[in-house]
């Protein structure tokens, strides 16, 4: 019943997506289109919130070789569904007045509808037909603003984009091919094939994500671009990767061995790097670009203790649940961050720490910008009670454990990484809050496109930290996994 | 005509007054000082049945038991903290003590508090003062007593600061700008109370080490088992001198609190609260509760002490030598202050600490006296009567500082005869505060120096009878200054007036007692001491107590000396004392030593509190400013922006770099993966 309610609302954004071009020819207003696009999506979000049942899911399907176009809607499909959309629908709000609007919206649909479909994939036809889509989307969105950043980034997106895709199919036909043959069977030649593909599928997630080692392209792209579309980005495709690494660690049997080391070597030096390399940063657009390197570090311990985990033990309920906040937090945050950069790009022109300290502008100093930066800040630092402090507890806390594996016992001294990484990211935090809060920093409530019609961005920013404080209230929601 | 309920209510009443007290305050802050004192009658009148009662039959001490609290696991089961009252002789005829006399001194303090800008919050800290005071005296548990202890600490502290703003010179103590040795020897209202929550708390460590170990070792925290508490205690110690350092720390916390020598410094400078404040703290409520303490702690201890080996007892007799001889100083040398002192309650101050050594002596003479019931007995009068006497004096002094407009007594002098009731009630409290005959103030002090004669110890008992004669002397000096001493200048007389009823009523009522107690004390002075032994008569018999008239008779020479030599320096010859002192070298510096506290408060501040300021210093700078502070904003600071500026440095933008670390990042994937 949910599910098919579920199905429903994608198809209905389907048809959406395609007509909102339609729409665009036949000159119907954009804000009606805003307003029934955000609609739908609230109502999903909404649906979905309060139909998660208790019962039946946790079940989870080992099986890569059943009939092709199989989605399953448990409970990972449901969290991730969640974030998407509430990224999404806070990024489509922010999308002001401009020329490229149809298509901006449009876009946005169509990625947010592949990375739904990803979370919900667990065959390789499904997967790849997934991915295609979301790439394809951002590829675009990027390159929507036709300035020569944008096109710049949007042209290194694509080749790493198609790298990573590269890797994730050989990863994927290559497991396909020999389960295929084989089954899966304990031999050791196979054993071997298996283990290279998983690290094939792994890089190629890693790409994506920006996890180190994979993660030289993130500041250049997520740093450089319109923020608009990185915010549409992040929200979207972004998320349905991370499902897709928690479908791979779920499916990735136990004694295969393979994935804990390379997931917990990528979590330590992502976590690090990403935490390390912006102190000295001074814009803040790279600075929050380098922290989502931070975050999928972070998600990566989960995947980490998953890899290790016997399942229905708490320490796997625990991994579940922190990667489910941690990518609510963050789809939230970070959609509502890039909007309000958004804003003030385009009033100030520049994201230097420096030129936001000194800039005065004209207009009002708006204390709508500073709570909804503040909150943002706090979320994925991790305060109390915000979603990410849940997120962050239950992933420290997933892997403070003690694992009764055969070849490892627990991984306490991620947790401790986690914590070290974690206070050090304050500082880079601050370091963005403290021009925005206290800069005499005066800037235009109107839309620099039309100048008629409200700043999307700055509502949209603002509208996103009353999301990310109520969001805290889906612990009692989301519990149910522990 | 009691139930457990009522009693207890005597010590609830003052705390349930305090709360209602500053509640209402904040509509009005009159209306709490109507609470205050209402709370404080209740008191008072409850403690009169319940005080008849026991004292109709005195043998059998009143428990009434509230319930427990919670209690505390020890190694062998827990001990439970009950909320219940202990009534016998002595905590009934102290309870009725300290609730009557804080109530006079409420009603006092109506008129002389009124339109203050701290009178809520005096009114909320006065009834907590006494309440707090009335719970060491009537519980019957370490635990609750030591709830009452910080509790009349904490409000000491509050009124001796209660003038906070240190904007009126009037409520200074010691001549504004005078050092000695360097340190300043005048202090504000803050300052000293934060003095004396200083002094009194840090000694009290000592106190709750010792009741931490009673509770521990000893197994109980009931007062009445406290004897078997100290013989386990004392059994297990393995060193017998640690008897000795178990007893002091145990004894400490009331040192501190009543300002014996070295710890007295803090009473000395406790006048910058209002004068009701003074009178509370050394008539009824602060300075009493450390006699109480020992009186309560030696007996047991005494007891305790009959049933160990002697290699023991030399410890504990030792202790009760260390508690005399403590008291014989503090009341040569505080007396031998006040006969310089040109404050009015400085002086009476002085004369507190140095009365209360007597009563300290008294103690410590229970351990060697053939009939110990003699020095509780006289400690106990003493507390009475000084209590009394120096209530009236410092109500009294409040009168003429508030009236006359200055704390100096040569500053006063002669004004008294505009104030004749209060001058009355000063020169009367005065003639008991200074031991001459009829009044009070002599038998019981004689009483104490007995006790010290019994047991022959003449040092003791000389520096006794020494500081018997300054008394003598000072408390003349001190009224004849006011009453006598000069004509003031008729310009001013106008300005000062005699006190309102209300105030001048309590202390004129306090001077006038004194007189029928002293002959109550002569001739009920041995049902006093049955009152005062029957509830332990396992301890002791009875005691007969009769004066020794030879003893009696050097004290009343010793007194009418001291008086007349005032007299005849102040009342008749009227020398001008400071010319005579600027004129000899000797004699200038002699006052000086005296007038400075014979240097003992810079020589605190040099040790105690310069030590500590160096260390801090050089813990701040070497380890906070040198250590901690160079770590957190230099050396980690500079790693991250050094492994920052490094990892940045790869990030040169090209996409073969991209592609170049992706082939490096995969095959460190695979390596690890290989490795593992």
């Amino acid at each position: 019943m949910a599910s098919d309610a579920t199905i429903l609302f994608i198809s209905l954004m389907a048809v959406l997506a395609l007509a909102i071009p339609i729409a665009e020819i036949l000159k119907i207003r954009f804000i009606y289109i805003k307003y029934i696009t955000v609609s739908i999506l609230v109502t999903m979000v909404s649906f979905l919130v309060l139909a998660i049942s208790p019962s039946g899911y946790m079940k989870v399907n080992f099986m890569l070789n059943q009939s092709p176009l199989i989605s399953v809607f448990d409970i990972v499909t449901y969290v991730f569904m969640i974030a998407i959309l509430l990224g999404i629908t806070i990024s489509i709000l922010a999308i002001p007045d401009n020329e490229n609007r149809y298509s901006y919206l449009s876009l946005a649909l169509v990625g947010s509808i592949g990375s739904i479909l990803l979370s919900s994939s667990i065959d390789p036809v499904m997967i790849i037909a997934s991915w295609t889509l979301i790439s394809v989307a951002s590829f675009s969105i990027i390159a929507l603003a036709r300035d020569r950043i944008s096109l710049d980034s949007s042209l290194r997106y694509s080749v790493v984009g198609s790298v990573a895709t590269q890797l994730l199919l050989i990863g994927i036909i290559v497991a396909s091919l020999t389960i295929a043959v084989q089954g899966y069977s304990p031999i050791q030649a196979t054993q071997i094939v298996l283990a290279f593909s998983i690290i094939l599928a792994l890089s190629g997630i890693g790409f994506k994500l920006g996890s180190v080692p994979f993660h030289m392209w993130v500041p250049d792209v997520y740093g450089r671009a319109l923020p608009l579309s990185i915010g549409i980005l992040v929200a979207s495709i972004k998320l349905g990767a991370i499902a897709l690494l928690v479908r791979l660690a779920l499916a990735v049997p136990i004694e295969q061995q393979v994935l804990f080391p390379v997931a917990a070597f990528m979590s330590v030096a992502s976590m690090l790097i990403g935490s390390i390399a912006p102190l000295t940063q001074n814009n803040v657009q790279k600075i929050i670009a380098y922290s989502s390197i931070a975050h999928i570090g972070f998600i990566l311990i989960g995947i980490t203790v998953i890899a290790i985990g016997n399942i229905d033990t708490l320490t796997f309920k625990l991994a579940i649940a922190g990667i489910a906040f941690h990518t609510i937090a963050y789809a939230i945050s970070k959609s509502g961050l890039f909007a309000g950069l958004n804003y003030i790009y385009r009033n100030v022109g520049s994201l230097e720490i420096n030129d936001l300290a000194s800039s005065t502008g004209k207009g009002v100093s708006s204390s709508i910008l500073k709570f909804g930066f503040l909150i943002h800040i706090f979320n994925l630092i991790g305060v109390p009670p915000l979603p990410g402090f849940w997120g962050k507890l239950f992933l420290f806390l997933a892997a403070a454990q003690d694992i009764d594996q055969l070849y490892i016992s627990g991984v306490p001294w991620l947790t401790l990484i986690g914590i070290i990484a974690s206070v050090i990211s304050i500082y880079y935090y601050i370091n963005i809050a403290r021009p925005i809060l206290t800069s005499p920093l005066k800037l235009q409530s109107r839309d620099t496109y039309s100048g008629k019609y409200v700043a999307w961005d700055l509502y949209s920013l603002f509208i996103s930290s009353i999301v990310a404080v109520l969001s805290s209230l889906l612990l009692y929601r989301l519990l149910f996994i522990l | 005509m009691h139930s457990d309920l009522i009693v207890n209510l005597i010590w609830i009443t003052p705390f349930i007054g305090s709360l209602i007290a500053a509640l209402v305050g904040v509509m009005n802050k009159r209306y709490s000082s109507y609470i205050g004192v209402a709370s404080l009658l209740v008191s008072a009148i409850l403690s009169v049945p319940v005080a008849t009662s026991y004292l109709a039959n005195p043998e059998e001490p009143i428990v009434a038991n509230l319930g427990t609290w919670f209690e505390i696991p020890v190694q062998d089961g827990t001990i439970p903290i009950t909320v219940s009252s202990y009534l016998d002789g002595l905590s009934t005829i102290l309870m009725l003590l300290v609730i009557w006399l804080s109530f006079l001194i409420g009603v006092y303090s109506l008129k002389y508090m009124e339109n203050d800008y701290g009178e809520h919050r005096y009114w909320v800290f006065f009834t907590f003062f006494v309440g707090s005071m009335l719970l060491i005296v009537m519980t019957d548990n370490l635990f609750m007593l030591l709830l009452g202890w910080e509790g009349t600490s904490l409000a000491s502290y509050a009124l001796i600061s209660h003038w906070y703003r240190d904007d009126d010179h009037h409520t200074y103590v010691g001549d504004i700008g005078r050092r000695s040795l360097g340190k300043p020897i005048w202090f504000t209202p803050s300052q000293s109370g934060v003095r004396a929550i200083l002094m009194t708390g840090v000694a009290d460590i000592g106190f709750i080490l010792a009741v931490g170990a009673i509770i521990v070792i000893g197994g109980t925290a009931t007062i009445q088992e406290l004897d078997k508490a100290f013989i386990k205690i004392f059994d297990s110690l393995d060193t017998p001198v640690f008897s000795y350092v178990f007893l002091l720390l145990l004894t400490l916390g009331a040192l501190a609190k009543s300002a014996q020598f070295p710890l007295h410094e803090w009473l000395v400078t406790a006048m910058t609260g209002p004068a009701s404040v003074s009178a509370l703290i050394h008539a009824a409520t602060m300075v009493k509760a450390g006699v109480y303490f020992v009186l309560r702690f030696v007996p047991l201890i005494y007891m305790a002490s009959l049933s160990l080996p002697a290699s023991l007892t030399v410890y504990i007799d030792l202790y009760f030598t260390t508690l005399m001889i403590l008291g014989a100083i503090t009341a040569f040398m505080l007396a031998s202050m006040a006969v310089v002192a040109r404050e009015l309650k400085l002086i009476l101050a002085y004369s507190t600490a140095s009365q209360i050594g007597y009563m300290f002596m008294a103690a410590g003479a229970i351990g060697f006296l053939e009939d110990p019931a003699l020095g509780l007995t006289a400690g106990l009068s003493h507390l009475i009567s000084h209590a009394v006497f120096k209530a009236s004096l410092f109500l009294a002094a409040g009168a003429f500082i508030h009236s006359i407009g200055s704390r100096f007594i040569d500053e006063m002098s002669g004004y008294g005869r505009y104030l004749k009731i209060t001058s009355f009630s000063f020169v009367v409290a005065s003639l008991a505060l200074a031991a001459v005959p009829p009044f009070s103030g002599f038998w019981s002090k004689d009483l104490v120096l007995e006790g010290i004669y019994e047991i022959n110890r003449p040092i003791i008992l000389f520096l006794g009878l020494a500081a018997a004669l300054l008394t003598a002397f000072y408390s003349i000096r001190a009224s004849l200054y006011i009453v006598n001493y000069k004509k003031p200048p008729a310009l001013e007389q106008k300005h000062v007036h005699e006190a309102s009823p209300i105030m001048y009523l309590p202390y004129l009522f306090l001077a006038i007692i004194s007189i029928p107690m002293g002959v109550l004390w002569f001739i009920g002075i041995n049902d006093f001491a049955y009152i005062l032994s029957s509830s332990m008569k396992a301890l002791w018999e009875i005691p007969k107590i009769s004066y020794k008239p030879d003893l009696a008779f050097a004290s009343t020479i010793i007194a009418i000396l001291g008086v007349s030599v005032a007299l005849i320096v102040y009342g008749w010859k009227k020398i001008d004392i400071y010319n005579k002192l600027s004129a000899s070298k000797a004699l200038s510096n002699i006052h000086k030593f005296l007038y400075d506290r014979w240097f003992i408060n810079s020589v605190l501040y040099y040790i105690f509190v310069d030590s500590f300021s160096y260390i801090t210093k050089a813990v701040g700078r070497y380890v906070e400013y040198g250590v901690v502070d160079r770590l957190y904003h230099r050396v980690i600071p500079s790693l991250g922006s050094i492994l920052s500026v490094a990892l940045r440095y790869i990030q040169v933008g090209l996409i073969n770099v991209y592609l170049i670390s992706m082939i490096f990042g995969f095959m460190i994937l695979l390596l690890i993966a290989v490795w593992w």
